[in-house]
């Protein structure tokens, strides 16, 4: 099976609806990835600023999950794809769910920064 | 310590979420149908339809067989005017024109309105022949326009490169699909606004409805597309708009993706999902 | 069973299908039921005998996850479904995940359970607060599962609210256990074993509650995820 990168279909129009996809699942992989370095370096170096900044971007990860998920349902309904390509979409539906789920891990990470950094030790909160 | 700024974005993630093939250019109406009514002989076929169909999309009609589908495509370029013992009331606007009015030139109509049938019906004469055959009832003779035509016609129907060396090869030598494709040529060599389409592939293989469905795809870059099909997936596959009619009434029309995932009727939900109704 | 929102396909077969994975997901579902159960149960009494089995059972809810995965993807390629159907089958494949989730959570609780027995200073003041959480958690997984048994989206905001709940009972439950953690280090293994508990206790809220969101999904269409509970009950109101 060679994912998004199998050979071209001949009806266009479903390629062109892949690869869209494919960028999106990709941004949106970089966004997390992004947003647990972000998170990691704000925890380690107190960074309150930075760790406000990763929880803004808990929007538009929920955002990109809302709209890739929507694509492949719509791609499954209108082209009715088979084999790999089913599979491919399928997939992109439970990455799509991993990666909100990193997602708010790296925010989970950002809120106990900033809880650490408002409260002098008084860990009963 | 002075705290790092947070990285920059190396890419602009909310562009790329909004990013979509689909061209956002607004909606054009290109034909409207207002009220239409149609009966044959006592028996009305049509029930008030209203419905636009938009410029340089592909609308599709679907439904059970006998829902009236068929007979509301023909009454876009007037085919039904030849059926005897047919009335027909309301409008059908191209642009603002009513096609009904008593204006109107039909030959002119069907000129700017162009249809192609289930069967592949060319004609059994040469494909150049086929191609250029309405440009030769409208008196254009001239060989290098004509030639010009063949050409763009035959590449507009994706057909070109398949039987550029046999121009003046019977038609009916060619396979299934390709007769179609001729057909389709043939249609757009008068340059037309409109193309409607009966079931351009219930005839054909699946590889050959496959490229029928892509040239479909290329051809709404300069046509208005309006296809009527017992095939719905094929629907799916190739509209932006998709009408649900039954028993000669319009239940639904909406965005063909919106349609297919959820639908506001219940017939329709019952008819895409292979319910009884 | 109601199966008007399954049957009536001209295809006698595809309304079997959809019957079957119905039928597997809420076997499943009772499966993870009783697994947190035994777990908190085993929790509580001190059972190792029941906390073993609880881990053993995990497997089997691995591989029913796999096996209707694999069937529904079956079913969707077979069928070529559309609007409510293949919205049922994608949600089908959403709610196994879930499922799958709160039984590793179940077996998590099961491994504190054996933990906690091991540690020699039992207090048991606990387990009431813990109980009762964890009976909200049931409530609101139970509930959501005869929401899909039915198809329906009856009261589903009120499954959600529970979620509001049981953040509040787990909020105090930690604020406890670090009290006690303050009070005596000697505390400190075991309040962290409680507070793990505590966590997949309030982690399976979190999961019945994107359980409830997938159903509305699945009956009318609509993303109703990462809504907070205001929104959801806003949303709802006019359905």
């Amino acid at each position: 099976m060679d994912g998004f990168n199998s050979a071209p279909h001949i009806l266009k129009k479903f390629d062109s609806e892949l690869s869209l996809i494919h960028d999106k699942i990709v941004a949106m992989g970089h966004l997390v990835e992004q947003q647990l370095s972000s998170a990691l370096q704000a925890f380690t170096t107190n960074d309150v600023k930075l760790a406000i900044e990763v929880l803004k971007q808990d929007d538009l990860v929920d955002e990109y999950e809302a709209i890739i998920d929507a694509e492949c349902i719509s791609v499954i309904a209108l082209y009715q794809p088979t084999g790999c390509d089913l599979d491919l979409l399928v997939s992109v539906i439970k990455v799509t769910n991993e990666l909100e789920s990193i997602a708010a891990k790296a925010e989970g990470i950002a809120d106990i920064t900033i809880r650490l950094n408002q409260k002098t030790v008084d860990l009963r909160g | 310590m002075s705290t790092p700024e947070p990285r920059s974005h190396s890419f602009d993630a909310s562009s790329i979420l909004r990013s979509t093939h689909k061209h956002d250019d607004p909606i054009e109406p290109c034909i409207k149908v207002e009220n239409l009514n149609l009966f044959y002989g006592g028996k009305q076929a049509l029930h008030g339809i209203n419905m636009e169909m938009s410029k340089k999309k592909v609308t599709a009609f679907i439904g059970p067989s006998g829902c009236g589908k068929s007979t509301l495509l023909r009454c876009i370029n007037r085919m039904n005017d030849l059926v005897d013992n047919v009335t027909i009331d309301g409008k059908i606007l191209l642009h603002d024109d009513n096609i009904y009015d008593k204006s109107v030139n039909v030959a002119a109509l069907r000129r700017r309105v162009g249809m192609v049938f289930q069967k592949p019906n060319p004609f059994p004469k040469s494909i150049f022949e086929n191609v250029t055959y309405g440009l030769r009832i409208q008196g254009i003779d001239d060989k290098r326009i004509l030639e010009e035509t063949v050409e763009t016609s035959l590449r507009g129907a994706a057909l070109w490169d398949e039987v550029k060396d046999r121009l003046n090869d019977n038609a009916l030598g060619l396979s299934g699909g390709q007769q179609q494709r001729l057909v389709i040529a043939r249609a757009i060599a008068i340059a037309p606004e409109v193309l409607l389409l009966d079931e351009p592939a219930s005839a054909l293989d699946p590889i050959s409805t496959l490229k029928i469905e892509e040239l479909i795809n290329e051809l709404k870059e300069k046509y208005t597309i309006v296809i009527v099909t017992h095939n719905m997936q094929q629907a799916a596959r190739v509209s932006d708009y998709t009408a649900f009619m039954y028993m000669g009434e319009l239940i639904e029309m909406g965005a063909t993706s919106q349609l297919f995932t959820k639908p506001t009727k219940k017939q329709t939900e019952d008819y895409i999902t292979g319910r009884y109704g | 069973m109601d199966n008007s929102k399954i049957a009536h396909h001209i295809s006698e077969n595809f309304n079997k299908e959809l019957e079957d994975i119905r039928n597997k997901v809420l076997t499943m579902g009772g499966c993870v039921e009783e697994q947190i159960e035994q777990a908190v149960r085993a929790l509580t009494t001190g059972d190792m005998e029941l906390a073993e089995l609880v881990i053993k059972q995990d497997n089997q809810i691995d591989e029913l996850e796999m096996e209707i995965d694999a069937e529904c993807t079956q079913i969707i390629a077979l069928r070529q479904p559309a609007a409510f159907d293949l919205r049922l089958l994608l949600v089908v494949l959403r709610v196994i995940n879930e499922l799958e989730r709160i039984g590793d959570l179940a077996e998590r609780i099961a491994k504190m359970a054996i933990y906690l027995s091991n540690s020699s200073e039992g207090r048991t003041d606990q387990y009431h607060e813990l109980k009762h959480m964890a009976g909200l958690v049931k409530d609101m997984l139970h509930s959501a599962l005869d929401n899909f048994a039915r198809m329906t989206i009856e009261g589903i905001t009120d499954i959600t609210r529970c979620d509001e709940q049981v953040d509040r009972e787990y909020a105090s439950i930690i604020r406890q256990l670090i009290t006690q953690m303050m009070e005596d280090p000697r505390n400190i293994t075991r309040s962290m074993d409680m507070l793990w508990t505590v966590r997949a206790l309030e982690r399976i809220g979190d999961h019945s509650r994107y359980l409830c969101e997938h159903l509305v999904y699945m009956v009318n269409g609509e993303d109703v995820r990462h809504l907070t509970q205001a929104e959801l009950e806003e949303k709802m109101k006019g359905q």
